[in-house]
């Protein structure tokens, strides 16, 4: 964690019990509707103005009770659950994160409880707020609810906000809906706000549109936003999955200081069990729509009781868990390189009227025959670009790249068509990388159709390739959208090894895909790595996920290396400052140790 | 790492032993039926080509109408008004029943030829336009940069000129109007519509992953270009194709009605009309009969172009009326308190 | 920006030289200028075709002749009509006037209902007033136009001005409209079926009971609206604009509403004054549009005397508002003279027209009876225009609303808590609105070439009537007049919309 921010932590309780002890007004700057909660004390700089329902509350008293909470949704002439007998409850001041994979039900349980459904859903049972009743409430009834007494964090800030209105004004048109503030006064404590959630210059940034503000301003934004009218309880559905590593420690940081700072319970809604030991009080674990477990936050961790919760705890993978299994001279130091790459220098072209980027501004890299080389960083450090360059999707601009023997600057049409049979990809987003009119065994032939391979040859390696992935082998004329996100994953690993490469990028093949499916996925990886023997480039940015298969590390930022080694090495002895602070900003499953870390950090 | 639960994936599933798959292609089709006012178009259209087709003969085959579009009937029955009656249950055709034009001629016949012609035209133009505002779209979109602006400023040079000088001209040059020629005129006109939008399909799907997988695994860009990228345009394409045909259908029937398409003694809906709009006070239903075909031909493609546009829309769900929601949850509960 | 402007200008030049290259060479093929005179009898007919040949320079190839063409156009001087002497830039001018009176208003009614439509439709999709309107719209886009107005010849002109004969409405017909106007009202509702049921009950007894009123006073021989129901029309306006802007919430946007209303009404006593219609007489035209801007600065004004934190936004509802009120004096005064018009000779008791754009005789009879007889000779031609764009100005914007309440950000302002109507009007409206907005410049631009067959079919002389007599006697000239004239346009919309474009969606900015 960044030294220079270090919280009052003590003067801000201080301040709490100040604001919860304290009754009704004071000076009266602010004019009162009849109806709404009587504003407190002008609020101090610095401190969150209290005018909302989170005034009404004290820490430890129950915010949300939910009660056999049914969510169905009618799809195609039947009612599906997507939610079964869901009851919790969250107390002010508390965190309970709610978390499961896609399909477990943990948003749309949370959506149906202030009414957010889509139109063919319905929600029955009971959930209080404050001991008011929500479910079956009509929706005139409910827009006074949302705002004053509940707010909520979105997953992308970018398409949640409403890019023809600034920031500044979305964020006053909540104030002026609920509360009686003058224009003058709104925007002032719009202000307050934005400088509450951090972002710099605040006076500026009122005026800036959605788009002009980068994804951890927009999701910072967006808190202000939800926290406006002071609610008592706060809905955060995956507020960080759509961010860089280091980003999402920043406002998971953010998160955690406000919990403490404001009354409001908050429901954290996640798949990602790091974030949720870092952050949460209890745990709520969901699956096809059930509550399997709950509990304190430390005994899920420590003492997980489903069969569920514990797959869904080791599949995650821990950072420095795998080190003690590595070994260094795995791949034998003179092995053949495949890929080696001399102040590389990638280049994305000229495109209309926007000047051509440097995406790869100079590295040093090689891969030997065997070996799993990973490139870590975050969104714009050029990894990805690195990757196409070294299959022909990007001409190199300078420097030098040698591609299983061959020079690929100028390279010759006809040799880059012999070479196309060497290398091959794994692409990120399973969704878009198999074209969704062929079905799926022919764009596992397709590689072969290509290099020549006569319809009886083609038709028998795809079904070794399925076996290999663990694919039915009838599932070849299928279509990708009848497959499940790993499963298309899965055929695009047997599409790249189609013909043998020697050598294999894989581009995020995992950060699409929920955490068991992933660890399935990468299990399947490494053994056919293993097998087959062929020089892998790992692209990716979580360092968790690299540490288990990768031989060698490189971290990239800016477009350059800053910074590579065994993966021991890197994990374990981190010299550049980046590096460091890529690795502890990567959530670690485990509370205790993401105390510890913490404690280390503000020390 | 351990052994985890393939079950601990999500809700898939998808028996082993199931080898019938499920193309887009199917399921756009079993959407397509469920569209009723598409599927009605459908019916109907398909049974005025029929009609159209097989009344008068098309070409050397015989139809099986009495009446030819020229013949001239020297009886003319019922002053000439149509003989179609209805007694409420059973219609009666007799002679004429699109009634008789001021020389005698069977206006059924003719608008039944009017109706051949149309149609001939229609599929030209949409065949033609279809055709090269692919191709132009295709590379316009697929590789941008100067490409991409020289075809966009030659699409708007064809976009200024005004579809009935060309006509005018064909007219002129050719004499007497060649309903083919005119029908693939008229496809080398109307492209341009069509090409804005393949062209957007192209500069998003290009994007997409699996072609820079097929970039990789060796495909050349024409392949790339037909052979992955097209069949997932073909649902913006064929949707456009159909509302572009029947705005030309309209169009032809308006030029020819201005005496810029059609012209006699070729015979189309917009043709008689034309002929026929002077004698509306005395016989108006020369008038009616061409005229509702043109709408019949219009508003069934049209129908059948929102169906196709529904059924290839991935977003659309079908959420039921209130009434329906809540008539299920009364059944709900009912089938509950039984059990 | 500038420099953008300035690029697209040029490209833009580029592309209408090559256009009007190739217009010239199809023009000067589509026919025989001198068709008429070689199948003439007259004596000097050689004289007259070396003269004819000489003039428009048939002697040289096309492919030549253009630029004799050009090089005058350059100049400002686009030749002359050969058919009249006319100058050809006269003649433009004329027919845009004409043009732009039908065009102008027919676009507007059709943008106004189309969008609104549209977004009612969109809100309530799936509904059967959602499956209606779009079952209605295909049928609008599936009409042939020349098939609509030859319809509306017939009944709304023939048939209409049979009515006026006798004005009373049967009371079947009665019933039946009212029927009709409850069921759509209560259809284009929202919310519980009791609330739709009762204002759909409302707004179809009401319709029937004035229509029944008008047709027992004989109110469609002499009309006129009077202050009492100007009053009400101007409540009702007061309403639905500050509900749609600001919420009924806002006293003070309200209160400056009403106070417009009761100015508007107290104004109709000087507004009937015969001293007044007498100022009219002379200034006519100029006198409407400054009445006009008087009345919507007063609104404006008024809102602002009423102070208050969103004195800007009182300020708006009171312009608007303003607008309305004095669109309803006007109206009701225009209506007064409907009976005098009526009764001239001219007229004689048949006073929809079906042809022409005026009636001759009636020239100089001052500014009410000239607008009265612009109006009914605007009518049909104004009807049968909007029918078809509203097809697509509907579908289009209803479209458009689809998409963007399906937007991500429409959850975030529910989740706020913010009001349906705003959610609407504030986050969805607007944003829809920008593709609709970059269409319009285009629409028009494209319908300024003059509705062919409407002008055709009415008889009015506006550019698309000039382009048709011109193509059929091929009169070069004024047909590359008429190309040059709607070729710029065309671009210069192009050029607007791209503009609107960057000025409404603050994501896309030009690179300069």
């Amino acid at each position: 964690m960044s030294p220079a921010k270090k919280k009052p932590d003590a003067a801000a309780n201080e301040a709490r019990e100040v604001t919860t002890a304290s009754g009704p007004a004071e000076s009266e700057a602010i004019e009162v509707i009849p109806g709404e909660v009587t504003p407190d004390a002008v609020p101090e700089a610095g401190e969150v103005p209290v005018i909302g329902a989170s005034h009404a509350v004290e820490v430890g008293d129950v915010v949300l009770d939910v009660t056999d909470l049914n969510v169905d949704f009618y799809v195609d002439g039947v009612w599906v659950p997507a939610a079964i007998d869901v009851n919790y409850e969250v107390k002010a001041g508390e965190v309970v994160a709610i978390v499961g994979e896609s399909g477990s039900g943990k948003t749309q349980s949370s959506m149906s409880i202030i009414g957010l459904l889509p139109r063919n859903g319905r929600a029955s049972g009971s959930a209080k707020l404050r001991g008011r009743e929500l479910v079956g409430l009509p929706q005139r009834k409910l827009t006074s609810v949302r705002g004053p007494e509940v707010g909520v964090i979105f997953q992308e800030p970018m398409t949640a906000m409403n890019p023809v209105l600034t920031v500044g004004y979305q964020i006053v048109e909540v104030l002026r809906e609920h509360t009686a503030l003058r224009p003058e006064e709104a925007k002032e404590r719009a202000i307050e706000l934005l400088r509450l959630v951090e972002i710099p210059e605040p006076e500026r940034r009122f005026d800036s549109y959605p788009h002009q503000l980068s994804g951890g301003q927009r999701q910072r934004a967006m808190i202000a936003q939800a926290l406006a009218c002071d609610p008592a309880l706060l809905f955060a559905d995956e507020p960080t999955t759509a961010l860089d590593v280091t980003v999402q420690a920043e406002i998971l940081d953010l998160i955690r200081d406000l919990k403490t700072r404001i009354n409001a319970g908050i429901v954290l809604i996640t798949h990602d069990m790091g974030v949720v030991a870092d952050m949460s009080d209890r745990i709520i674990v969901m699956k096809d729509g059930r509550i399997v477990e709950e509990g304190d936050s430390k005994d899920i961790f420590t003492k997980p009781q489903h069969e569920y919760t514990k797959a869904l705890l080791s599949a995650v993978p821990h950072l420095g868990s795998t080190l003690a299994t590595k070994d260094p001279n795995r791949v034998s130091k003179n092995a053949t390189p495949v890929l080696e790459a001399k102040g590389l220098v990638v280049e994305y072209p000229k495109q209309g009227r926007q000047p051509a980027f440097r995406a790869v501004r100079g590295i040093d890299l090689v891969i030997r025959e065997g070996e799993i080389v990973s490139l870590v960083g975050e969104s714009g450090s050029g990894k990805t670009t690195v990757g196409r360059a070294a299959v022909g999707l990007l001409p190199v601009a300078e420097g030098e790249l040698t591609v299983v023997g061959k020079n690929m600057q100028g390279i010759s049409h006809h040799d880059l068509a012999e070479l196309r049979k060497k290398f091959s990809i794994v692409f990120q987003d399973p969704g878009s990388s198999l074209n969704p009119r062929w079905p799926i065994g022919q764009s596992i032939a397709e590689p072969m159709q290509l290099a020549g391979w006569e319809k009886g040859r083609r038709v028998t390696r795809v079904s070794e390739l399925m076996d290999q992935v663990e694919l039915p082998r009838n599932f070849r004329n299928r279509y990708p959208h009848e497959l499940s996100g790993g499963q298309r994953q899965r055929v695009g690993i047997a599409r790249a090894l189609a013909l043998e490469p020697t050598l294999l990028i894989a581009d995020e093949p995992t950060s699409a895909l929920d955490v068991s499916v992933q660890a399935r996925v990468l299990e399947i990886f490494t053994e056919l790595q293993r097998e087959h023997g062929f020089g892998c480039l790992f692209v990716s940015h979580d360092l968790a996920v690299v540490e288990q298969l990768s031989d060698r590390i490189a971290v990239m930022k800016d477009g350059v290396i800053v910074e590579q080694g065994t993966t021991a090495e890197i994990i374990q002895n981190p010299k550049d400052p980046y590096t460091q602070k890529l690795i502890a900003a990567v959530p670690v499953p485990d509370p205790a140790e993401q105390e510890r870390r913490r404690a280390e950090a503000n020390a | 790492m351990t052994n985890i639960n393939p079950g601990a994936e999500t809700a898939f599933k998808l028996a082993a032993n199931e080898t019938q798959s499920k193309s887009l292609g199917k399921i756009v089709w079993g959407r397509f039926v469920r569209h009723k006012a598409a599927m009605i178009s459908a019916v109907v259209l398909t049974i005025t080509i029929l009609v159209v087709l097989t009344s008068i003969g098309v070409g050397p085959i015989p139809g099986w109408w009495i009446w030819s579009p020229t013949d001239i009937d020297p009886t003319i029955v019922n002053n000439g008004h149509p003989t179609f009656t209805w007694n409420g249950i059973i219609p009666s055709f007799g002679e004429h029943p699109f009634g008789q034009d001021q020389i005698g001629r069977d206006v059924f016949a003719r608008t039944m030829r009017g109706g051949q012609v149309s149609l001939m035209v229609m599929v030209l133009m949409g065949i033609i336009a279809t055709f090269v505002g692919v191709i132009i779209g295709a590379y316009s979109g697929f590789y941008r940069g100067r490409m991409d602006f020289v075809l966009q400023r030659g699409t708007e040079v064809v976009i200024a000129i005004p579809t009935i000088v060309v006509t005018a001209v064909i007219g002129h040059k050719f004499g007497g109007q060649n309903p083919a020629l005119f029908g693939i005129v008229l496809g080398l006109l109307l492209w341009p519509g069509l090409t804005r939008l393949v062209r957007a399909e192209y500069l998003s799907l290009r994007e997409r992953e699996f072609v820079d997988a097929a970039r990789v695994a060796g495909a050349s860009d024409r392949s790339i270009m037909f052979r992955h990228i097209l069949p997932n345009a073909m649902g913006v394409i064929i949707v456009n194709a159909t509302l572009l045909m029947a705005t030309a259908t309209i169009l032809e029937a308006a030029l020819s009605f201005l005496g810029f398409g059609i012209q006699p003694p070729n015979v189309s809906l917009g043709q008689l009309i034309n002929e026929y709009q002077t004698s509306f006070s005395t016989r108006p239903w020369l008038f009616w009969w061409p005229g509702l075909f043109i709408i019949i031909y219009a508003l069934t493609i049209n129908l059948i172009g929102d169906g196709l546009r529904d059924a290839f829309d991935p977003r659309q769900r079908r959420i039921p009326k209130t009434k329906e929601l809540k008539q299920q949850a009364i059944e709900k509960t009912e089938t509950e308190v039984a059990q | 920006m500038l420099r953008f402007i300035t690029r697209r200008l040029i490209t833009a030049v580029g592309v209408l030289f090559a256009a009007t290259y190739l217009f010239f060479i199809l023009a000067a093929n589509a026919g025989d200028p001198l068709a008429d005179l070689r199948a003439s009898t007259q004596p000097n007919r050689e004289i007259l075709i070396a003269q004819r040949t000489a003039e428009l320079h048939l002697d040289v190839n096309p492919f030549i002749r253009y630029f004799y063409w050009l090089a005058a156009a350059l100049h400002g001087d686009l030749g002359n009509d050969y058919k009249t002497g006319q100058p050809v830039t006269t003649m433009l001018g004329d027919a845009m006037g004409q043009t732009i009176k039908l065009v102008g208003f027919a676009s507007v009614a059709a943008i106004v209902l189309g969008v609104l439509i549209g977004i009612i439709s969109a809100l309530r999709q799936y509904s059967g007033f959602d499956y209606g309107i779009t079952l209605m719209t295909f049928l609008m886009y599936s009409l042939p136009s020349f098939w609509v107005a030859v319809l509306l010849k017939q009944w709304g002109a023939i048939g209409f001005n049979d009515f006026l004969a006798d004005p009373v409405i049967p009371p079947l017909t009665l019933l039946l409209i009212g029927i009709v106007m409850g069921v759509v009202v209560g259809a284009a509702l929202g919310g519980e079926w009791k609330r739709r049921a009762l204002f759909g009950g409302i707004a179809g007894t009401m319709t029937a009971a004035i229509l029944g009123v008008m047709s027992a006073t004989g109110w469609f021989l002499d009309p006129g609206l009077g202050p009492v129901v100007i009053l009400f029309l101007g409540l009702g306006v007061a309403y639905v604009v500050v509900f749609l802007t600001t919420g009924l919430n806002n006293k003070r946007a309200l209160y400056t509403a009403f106070t417009v209303v009761a100015l508007g009404v107290i104004a109709w006593v000087p507004f009937n004054m015969n001293q007044l219609s007498g100022v009219f007489a002379y200034t006519g035209f100029w006198a409407a549009i400054g009445l006009f801007f008087v009345f919507v600065g007063a609104g404006l004004g008024i809102g602002l005397l009423y102070r208050g934190p969103d004195k800007w936004l009182s300020a708006r509802a009171g312009a608007i508002v303003g607008g309305f009120m004095y669109a309803f004096l006007w109206l009701d005064y225009l209506m007064s003279w409907w009976e005098s018009y009526s009764n001239t000779s001219a007229i004689n008791g048949r006073p929809i027209a079906t042809v022409g754009s005026s009636t001759p005789e009636l020239e100089g009879s001052g500014y009410w009876i000239g607008t009265i007889d612009t109006f009914t000779h605007m009518v049909l031609p104004i009807s049968a225009l909007i029918l078809i764009s509203l097809a697509g100005y509907t579908r289009y914007m209803r479209g458009s609303m689809l998409e963007v309440m399906n937007f991500d950000y429409i959850r975030t302002a529910r989740a706020k808590g913010m009001p349906e109507r705003t959610v609407v009007m504030r986050h969805g409206f607007r944003n829809a609105l920008i593709p609709i907005a970059t269409l319009i410049p285009l629409d028009l631009a494209a319908l300024f070439g003059g509705a062919i067959i409407t002008e055709t079919v009415f008889g009015w002389n506006g550019m698309g009537r000039l382009f048709v007599d011109a193509l059929e006697t091929v009169n070069v000239n004024v047909l590359m007049g008429y190309f040059l004239v709607t070729g710029i346009l065309l671009l210069i919309g192009n050029i607007i919309a791209d503009v609107l474009y960057v000025l409404l969606d603050p994501r896309i900015r030009v690179e300069s």
